[in-house]
């Protein structure tokens, strides 16, 4: 057998200077910079903009091929683009009628609706790219690993050139991954993480999720609404991680209301893959009472973990803790002053917005020596219909400090807008000082509830009492007023209720 | 006005307090946002002198210039602490006694200043050069900082009470308590320690202030409050990372993408017969191929009308990255494929024929061209690849 094996090279000479600029892949580029940052997710890629912007020469790393992380590629942003397009066609389905709109023959068409939000995705990531150009930001795609406490190497992604970097300084955004089930086989088919979850080729007759955290119960959002038939399993009494336990129980009845089904206090012993289906084994924890499950698709949603690997931290020494998180001071310092560590990978809860702040803040440590986030004042949402979303502290954690707190709740079903929207489940809740009606957390459940929660981040930020928010003129007729009126039951008497 | 004030606030003192009325403290004013020291240049009153409000004080050196400091309100010198000519005093700290315009001088007790003054660093923007009004007033003898609970005092953690800054906009609780009790605008500043974000005075803070709440009560929830802004990092437990073997665990790569497609040898014939072609069919299908090659790398696929020249320049992949290899299997090679037999000399001189002919191995030649690409790992590789094979497939069948 004679093989011709037309290479690259070949065609260099016939196809002119198009391609005389081809690099070879054995090349190592050594290059110096002010701020070498590893990691483009959105902790990384902020503190990129942010150091450019302050007029140091920064890099970023990213191995992924795309910038944005976890949170534009496989997170945040394509599970809101499900989740709102499979919230307007539960709406075309179940709630135009009453409305006085007839649509008929509404269907999803699964190919063009995973398409919808790959496009949104493709378009937000390739846009940061331009962000980078924008701001003077180096980028090197591959992986980046310490070889010295000052030099990161790149191991170039194919077509792209190793490199060497100097640094003065060092940031490590390498951010997390999902924390994997003990003796469950992720295969992204069957059983899934939130990653296949994103990318169901087919709406799953019966979607069994593990996990009632937010990523559970907005990837079963999703697919309810789609017509799964959605269980959680959650180890703990109560859904929804670190919200405040009125919140969480009212958020469980409404998406009980939509079809969900909850096993509270129950321990997954197994999940196999057999076939088509997925046959889970369970277990009540108090009555040790055991249960088979089959489900077409099963969700392993339990957290995620910090994500270092590639990076060779041994190298430099860095300290991790028992759950694998790199070890910081204050200042997002490790044990070496010039490497600080931000987002997922280090302390404080995994949020995008978090690691956002912390870029933010590294970078102005790193140039003025000071920077700032407070932790006490940083918003979670969960996308559900009606949204969820919080800030400051709970119920229990005022109890737990022995605090005295007076509580303002204003139900939507009060409030002219929601109402005129036909769209009236929830509430606001405030949490004031009994005595400076100080906010100290706010909770809300309803429409938009995403975007309303910044006005009470605002008013945490500069130690704002409920009064203060009560005596703005808020807007009529807006959800907004609910806000308000929630705010004055703390020391006052509600007008609308 | 002040009246009123001060008989509230003295009968707060009696309640919360069995300690005798004292005098208030006059502190290096800050003159300017960047000031941190000043000298006193000359004091225009003596040691129990009174003075009325909108008198000149003394003059302060400042780094820039020299300024004079009027008098807020009506009172009494009881004390110089700092005298004329002296230098480099910090802003914040005391350099005069001041005392009530009724009061006996005779039986005032003087405050410890050095455990009375927490906090020496106001904010850089206390107050403007125009408007520097100093503190003379001598009610703030109770003002809610001063240790004079008998409980034990929450000590107040560093970062959670700030000199309130001049130039904020009050809350509009804020503004609604003061103006029920009326206490000015620079009353309130210069005596309410603010324990909102950069020197902000918050309702709470005038309500300790005013005695309405008890200072307890608040530092307990503001140190509290302040506790939660920070990252907690008490109790890491450290584990050490276990240096890996070098050699280990290297992540298997993937195996590269391939695609695979094959053409009919007889059509190909067919048309390079048509096409009336000089070369062998083997550069015919060579060239082929790099024609492909050469269209699908210059070749945007899609045709949108959002196509944006500049922005996909901005973002798209460098044109000379290769997208993928190419590996050709083609029969004709087959027939050039000439085995030499080694030749004996008796054959060939009994060998009366053209010996070529039995030279030639005539293998039985496989009727397919076959075409196998191998992608890398770049975004638009698939892309790109289909280009190439639908062309290619062009170029060989018909043109």
């Amino acid at each position: 057998m004679f093989r011709l094996a037309t290479q690259r090279q070949v065609a260099l000479t016939k196809f002119g200077s198009k391609f005389t600029s081809v690099r070879t892949l054995a090349d190592v580029v050594a290059k110096k910079h002010d701020v070498v940052i590893i990691g483009g997710g959105p902790g990384g890629y902020v503190a990129a903009i942010k150091a450019a912007q302050l007029g140091l020469d920064t890099a970023c790393i990213e191995k992924r091929g795309t910038l944005g992380g976890t949170c534009l590629n496989v997170g945040c942003i394509p599970s809101k683009a499900l989740l709102n397009n499979s919230h307007l066609f539960h709406q075309i389905q179940h709630d135009t009628k009453k409305r006085g709109i007839e649509v008929s023959g509404a269907k999803i068409n699964v190919a063009e609706f995973q398409k919808s939000k790959d496009t949104a995705v493709k378009q937000l990531t390739s846009g940061i790219e331009g962000l980078f150009k924008k701001n003077g930001v180096t980028y090197y795609k591959g992986n980046g690993s310490f070889v010295d406490e000052h030099t990161v190497k790149v191991d170039a992604l194919e077509g792209n050139e190793n490199a060497l970097l100097q640094a003065d300084n060092i940031i490590i955004a390498t951010g997390s991954e999902v924390t994997p089930f003990p003796g469950i086989t992720i295969d992204e088919e069957r059983i899934v993480s939130s990653t296949g979850a994103l990318a169901l080729k087919e709406i799953p007759k019966k979607l069994t999720i593990i996990g009632g955290g937010i990523i559970g119960l907005e990837m079963g959002s999703v697919y309810s609404r789609l017509g799964s038939e959605v269980t959680i399993v959650e180890f703990q009494d109560a859904i929804g991680a670190s919200m405040d336990n009125e919140v969480a129980k009212a958020t469980q009845k409404f998406l009980q209301k939509q079809g969900f089904k909850f096993k509270l206090g129950t321990k997954v012993l197994s999940g196999e893959r057999n076939g088509d289906i997925v046959k889970i084994e369970v277990e009540n924890v108090k009555s040790g009472e055991k249960e088979q499950l089959e489900s077409d698709v099963l969700l392993v949603a339990i957290g995620r973990r910090p994500y270092i690997q590639g990076l060779n931290a041994e190298a430099v020494d860095l300290e991790v803790d028992k759950r694998g998180r790199l070890v910081i001071d204050s200042q997002y310092r490790s044990k070496h002053p010039h490497i600080r560590v931000i987002g997922d990978v280090t302390f404080g809860p995994m949020l995008a917005h978090k690691a956002e702040d912390e870029g933010v803040a590294a970078a102005e440590y790193i140039k003025h020596g000071h920077g700032h986030v407070n932790y006490g004042n940083i918003p979670s949402v969960m996308y559900s219909h009606p949204e969820v979303a919080w800030v400051g502290q709970t119920e229990q954690q005022l109890k737990e400090a022995g605090i005295k707190y007076k509580v303002g709740k204003f139900p939507f079903i009060a409030n002219s807008r929601a109402k005129t929207n036909n769209d009236t489940e929830g509430f606001v809740k405030f949490l004031a000082d009994s005595e400076t009606q100080r906010v100290l957390g706010v909770h809300i459940i309803g429409p938009n509830a995403g975007e309303m929660i910044g006005e009470a981040g605002l008013a945490l930020e500069y130690g704002a009492s409920t009064e203060d928010i009560a005596r703005v003129c808020h807007a009529h007729p807006t959800l907004s007023e609910a806000f308000k009126e929630a705010a004055l039951g703390t020391f006052d008497k509600t007008i609308n209720f | 006005m002040l009246r009123q004030l001060s008989k509230q606030l003295t009968h707060r003192q009696f309640h919360t307090s069995t300690r005798a009325l004292a005098a208030s403290l006059f502190k290096m004013p800050a003159m300017s946002p960047t000031m941190e020291f000043g000298g006193v240049e000359n004091w225009k009153f003596k040691d129990g002198d009174s003075f009325s409000s909108g008198d000149v004080l003394l003059e302060i050196e400042t780094d820039k210039a020299t300024i004079d400091v009027e008098a807020q309100d009506d009172g009494k010198l009881f004390k110089i602490l700092k005298n004329d000519g002296e230098k480099n005093i910090k802003v914040g700290e005391p350099i005069a006694v001041f005392a009530e315009p009724e009061d006996d001088l005779s039986t005032l007790e003087v405050p410890k200043f050095e455990s009375s003054t927490p906090s020496p660093s106001p904010s850089p923007t206390a107050s403007k050069i125009e408007s520097s009004k100093p503190t003379s007033n001598p009610k703030k003898s109770s003002a809610p900082s001063s240790p004079q609970s008998s409980s034990p005092k929450i000590e107040a953690k560093e970062g959670v009470y700030q000199p309130a800054s001049s130039t904020q906009t009050f809350f509009p609780s804020v503004a609604q308590l003061l103006s029920e009790h009326k206490i000015s605008r620079e009353t309130a500043i210069s005596s309410i320690p603010a324990s909102g974000a950069n020197g902000r005075i918050l309702k709470g803070d005038v309500l300790a202030y005013l005695g309405l709440i008890s200072q307890e009560s608040l530092d307990k929830v503001s140190n509290w409050l302040y506790s939660k802004t920070k990252l907690d990092l008490s109790n890491i437990e450290k584990i050490t990372l276990v240096k890996k073997q070098p050699a280990k665990v290297k992540p298997t790569k993937p195996e590269p993408k391939t695609i695979t497609k094959t053409f009919t040898l007889s059509k190909i014939k067919a048309f390079q017969e048509k096409a009336d072609s000089y070369f062998s069919l083997q550069e015919y299908i060579q060239d082929a191929s790099q024609r492909a090659e050469k269209y699908a790398y210059g070749q945007h696929e899609i045709k949108s009308d959002a196509y944006d020249p500049i922005f996909e320049d901005l973002v798209a992949l460098p044109t000379n990255l290769e997208r993928f290899s190419i590996e050709l299997k083609s029969p004709k090679e087959q027939q050039d494929k000439i085995i030499r037999k080694p030749i004996d000399l008796i054959d060939e001189l009994h060998q009366e024929s053209d010996f070529f002919e039995d030279l030639i191995v005539a293998e039985p030649i496989e009727e397919e061209v076959t075409v196998r690409l191998t992608l890398n790992n770049v975004a638009d590789s698939q892309e790109k690849a289909e280009l190439y094979l639908k062309k290619f497939e062009r170029y060989l069948y018909d043109l």
